[in-house]
């Protein structure tokens, strides 16, 4: 069902009414990254797929259409997103996986949501309904607004329809498993990025590396007796850890570490970096072939130290991401030329240091 | 607002850059006068050609100051005019700054200059087995810079993405001279993803002084494809054959007859000159799975008409097959005196349509159109052939080039794919975006350079302009004329 005019309108209403509005779907984001105040815009009802022709590799859809049916649709003409967007508590809706950004194990090979992202419709905070982009895969008209919404948790307006490249599926998938230490699977895994590998995912935690392989039958079975390991009998394991129902994830499990005081931190690093000198090897996991690291931990300055020694950046599940002043300067700069008068309210603006 | 031309600027550029770091002389601004869209020039007031960030800084400081505008340049292979100069602009020209920083083989990353030409990234890595995806046709002159700056494209772009899709960071000036270290050799950027529009923005936003980028493994094995039809109709069919079967190729290219029979006359890449519409098709993968891939695409295409299929699977041969494709612009130009290079994108679909209609517009205005297609990804590069020397021509020509654009946005597609807006398709833009949008755009651009300094009157249309052109899309029946032209 298109409610567009009913979201517009409400935009319309905020501005002259000088009420703020925090955009929201199902919610399932909230633990990543929870919104405040505000009246709170659902879009859930906002429902339907606009477009889908799967020899062109696009698919377009409103903003409430429930990721689940998206993948479904896809999956019925053998293709997907390859991203791999998580689905927290199992839901999500496409308006939050583009706004959130967030991608999946598959995200170094595969690409990020941003990349996928070919076109948007957007409400901005004047009320305005705005396309940009489009359903074609090549596109340099104006500047990339489509792609910079990517992420933007909602700062630049209501994202009501997107368009998103898909990709066929993969004719063979499989897991393998290998007992391995965190310096030997940083090496292992740098070997691999650099020889052409039908590589789609990696796992390492607790001395355990998991590879997924994704490619041709041949290609894939070929790989899987080059490499050895142990083959799981299902790709499960994937699906737990995008969606952060993997008991790495959980504050607790039986037989887990003590993790009373711990944050769970996401460490951006680059992938070929060194290990920290000290962690828990229950309590620290990296995925993304290195490039994202997940770590347990009590000692937020330790973290921020670590990531800033080797090049990247640090921030804790369930809170903003910091933003220096002088980027931040810029973005919030970019907020008010599509949000002149502060309409939306959203929790990335939380991390953006401020000069005052 | 500023004097014209202050003597100033050039003063205080003069104590900033060495002697051979700034132009003013008549001759040696001469080859500054245009980009690669060769009908539109003009002369630029000075070149300063920097060779550190913080000489670029403070160019850019000294321009904010005096309210000068500034147009970004790097190596001058754009065809729709981005860096065509300003009568009382300065040039801010990157090929002095053009050395490749790093080679990171532990993060799969190079560090680059921006003044880096494409093909030296791709040549520079190659010891270490790895290769920069993105190649554009122009890749032995154009710069990294202009690629983040266009979002350039290449016929390896349909598997492995475009410019954004392998750009991991950059470092850009804003015009106030405040350096924005965006990404790096990461995967993720906390807060808006800057990055993100920084590609594309044709020099509007910021300078890029340091660009970051991806590398990939060489494929162990490649095959090269080509294929012929008796129709254009048949060979797009291939084509949606081959992706619906969930084959995406390395490369997938279609030439139509005029442009195959100009490639083969210039390279002799072994076209067969009689087939209505040529495809090229790269398969690339592991050593085992590359002979069932062609097997496959050889029956789809069979299936769909081909009247023949060659497969060339020694490097050599490739390259030859290649060379046809990547030579087709200059092969077109020797079929007359000037040729005018279009960009639009169209959903792959409506591709028999666009170019029956094309071939219409082509009678209608007595000037031939060979067409090379990007085909896996719908963009369209039709070739105008015409002589600048018969009056009337260039702008029969640039009206039909406007009616092919038109074109593709009414089919649901876009006015350029890759080559950018720059001054070239400031009126198609008008087409393509409606009033709203463009203010939008322009408060973008506003947000980074409120004085509209950095490359002014690119990319974005004037609604003035748009207004005038009545093309305009019209809101709540009125017409959208602002009070203050700020663009
Ligand atoms: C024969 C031929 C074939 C071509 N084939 C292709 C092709 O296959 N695919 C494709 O996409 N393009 C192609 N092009 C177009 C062109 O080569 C690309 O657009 C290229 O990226 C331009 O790079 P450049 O260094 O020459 O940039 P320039 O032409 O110098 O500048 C292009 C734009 O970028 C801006 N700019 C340049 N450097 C910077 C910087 N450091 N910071 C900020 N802004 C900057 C300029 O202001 C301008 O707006 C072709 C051109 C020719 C002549």
């Amino acid at each position: 069902m298109d409610i567009s005019p009913r979201l517009v309108d409400a935009v319309q209403t905020a501005q002259s009414e000088h009420i703020q509005l925090r955009t929201a779907g199902t919610g399932s984001k909230r633990q990543w990254l929870p919104g405040s105040g505000g009246q709170l815009l659902v879009t859930t009802e906002h429902v339907g797929i606009v477009a889908y022709d799967p020899a062109e590799l696009v698919i377009t859809a409103r903003c409430g259409t429930p990721v689940k049916e998206i993948v479904s649709v896809l999956a019925q003409h053998n293709q997907h997103l390859a991203f791999e967007p998580p689905q927290f508590f199992g839901s999500g809706t496409v308006g939050g996986m583009v706004a959130s950004g967030l991608s999946g194990p598959a995200r170094p090979w595969g690409g990020s949501t941003r990349d996928a992202v070919l076109g948007v419709k957007l409400c901005n905070g004047l009320g305005e309904v705005l396309n940009f982009g489009g359903r074609v895969m090549k596109n340099v008209a104006g500047y990339d607004v489509s792609r910079l919404a990517a992420g933007s948790w909602g700062a630049l307006g209501v994202l009501l329809e997107a368009s998103l490249r898909v990709q066929p599926m993969a004719q063979s998938t499989a897991t393998l498993s290998f007992e391995m230490d965190a310096a030997a699977a940083n090496e292992y895994c740098r070997n691999l990025a650099r020889s052409y590998t039908p590589l789609n995912a990696v796992w390492w935690n607790n001395n355990q590396l998991f590879l997924r392989l994704s490619g041709s039958a041949q290609a894939v079975e070929q790989k899987i007796s080059d490499l050895g390991g142990h083959r799981r009998l299902s790709d499960q394991i994937w699906r737990q850890i995008s969606d952060h129902d993997h008991k790495f994830f959980k504050a607790t499990y039986s037989g887990g570490p003590d993790r009373t005081g711990h944050k769970l931190w996401r460490v951006i690093t680059p992938p070929g970096a060194p290990l920290p000198e000290h962690y828990d090897v229950q309590n620290f996991a990296m995925e993304w072939a290195g490039g994202q690291r997940w770590w347990w931990h009590n000692d937020s300055a330790r973290v921020q130290a670590y990531a800033s020694e080797v090049g990247g950046w640090a921030h804790v599940k369930g809170e903003p991401q910091t933003v220096d002043e002088t980027p931040g300067k810029y973005m919030l700069a970019i907020k008010q030329a599509f949000d002149p008068h502060g309409l939306f309210l959203s929790p990335m603006e939380r991390g953006i240091t401020h000069a005052d | 607002m500023a004097a014209d031309k202050p003597q100033a600027v050039i003063d205080q550029l003069r104590t900033l850059l060495p002697d051979d770091g700034l132009i003013t002389d008549a001759a040696g601004l001469k080859p500054y006068e245009c980009d690669g869209l060769t009908a539109i020039r003009e002369q630029p007031w000075v070149v300063a050609l920097p060779e550190t960030e913080a000489q670029v800084q403070k160019i850019l400081q000294i321009c904010h100051t005096h309210k000068v505008p500034v147009v970004p340049r790097g190596a001058g292979t754009g065809l729709s005019g981005g860096a065509r100069p300003m009568r009382s602009g300065v040039v801010l020209g990157l090929s002095k700054m053009n050395k490749i920083l790093d080679i990171d083989v532990q993060n799969c990353t190079a560090r680059l200059q921006p003044g880096v030409r494409n093909l030296a990234i791709s040549q520079a890595a190659e010891p270490h087995g790895l290769y920069y995806a993105p190649d554009p046709s122009s890749q032995i002159a154009c710069s990294i810079g202009g690629n983040v700056a266009e979002n350039s494209g290449g016929v390896h772009c349909l598997k492995y993405g475009l410019t954004v899709h392998n750009l991991r960071g950059v470092r850009v000036v804003t015009i106030a001279g405040e350096v924005l270290e965006l990404g790096g050799p990461l995967l993720d950027s906390p807060g808006l993803d800057l990055l993100a529009v920084m590609c594309g923005s044709e020099g509007m936003l910021g300078i890029v002084t340091e660009v970051t980028v991806a590398l990939l493994p060489k494929p162990p094995a490649v095959v090269v494809m080509l294929t012929a039809f008796d129709s254009v109709n048949e060979a797009g069919q291939a084509v949606a054959d081959i992706i619906s079967e969930g084959i995406i190729p390395a490369g997938m290219e279609m030439m139509d007859q005029l442009a195959v029979q100009a490639a083969e006359q210039f390279a002799h890449a072994g076209y067969p000159q009689d087939a209505a519409a040529i495809l090229i098709i790269e398969l690339d993968g592991a050593g085992e799975e590359i002979d069932s891939l062609a097997g496959m695409v050889s029956r789809i295409v069979d299936n769909a008409g081909a009247t023949s299929i060659d497969i060339a699977t020694d490097s050599s041969a490739q390259a030859r097959l290649w060379k046809g494709r990547k030579s087709a612009f200059p092969a077109v130009g020797r079929l007359a005196p000037d040729y005018y290079c279009m960009d639009g994108t169209i959903p792959r679909h409506r591709l028999s349509e666009v170019l029956d209609k094309i071939n219409q517009l082509s009678a209608e205005y007595n000037l031939p159109v060979a067409n090379v297609f990007h085909a896996g990804d719908g963009n369209l590069h039709p070739l105008i052939l015409f002589d600048s020397n018969v009056p009337g021509q260039l702008a029969a020509t640039e009206e039909m080039g406007g009616k092919i654009l038109e074109l593709c946005v009414a089919v649901g597609g876009t006015v350029t794919g890759e080559h950018g807006v720059g001054v070239e398709k400031l009126n198609q833009m008008c087409v393509q975006f409606n009033s709203m949008e463009i203010e939008q755009f322009q408060r973008l651009k506003l947000a980074w350079d409120p004085d509209n300094l950095l490359n002014p009157d690119k990319g974005i249309p004037t609604l003035t302009r748009c207004g005038e052109l009545g093309g305009m899309h019209v809101r709540h029946g009125e017409l959208p004329f602002p009070e203050i032209e700020r663009f």
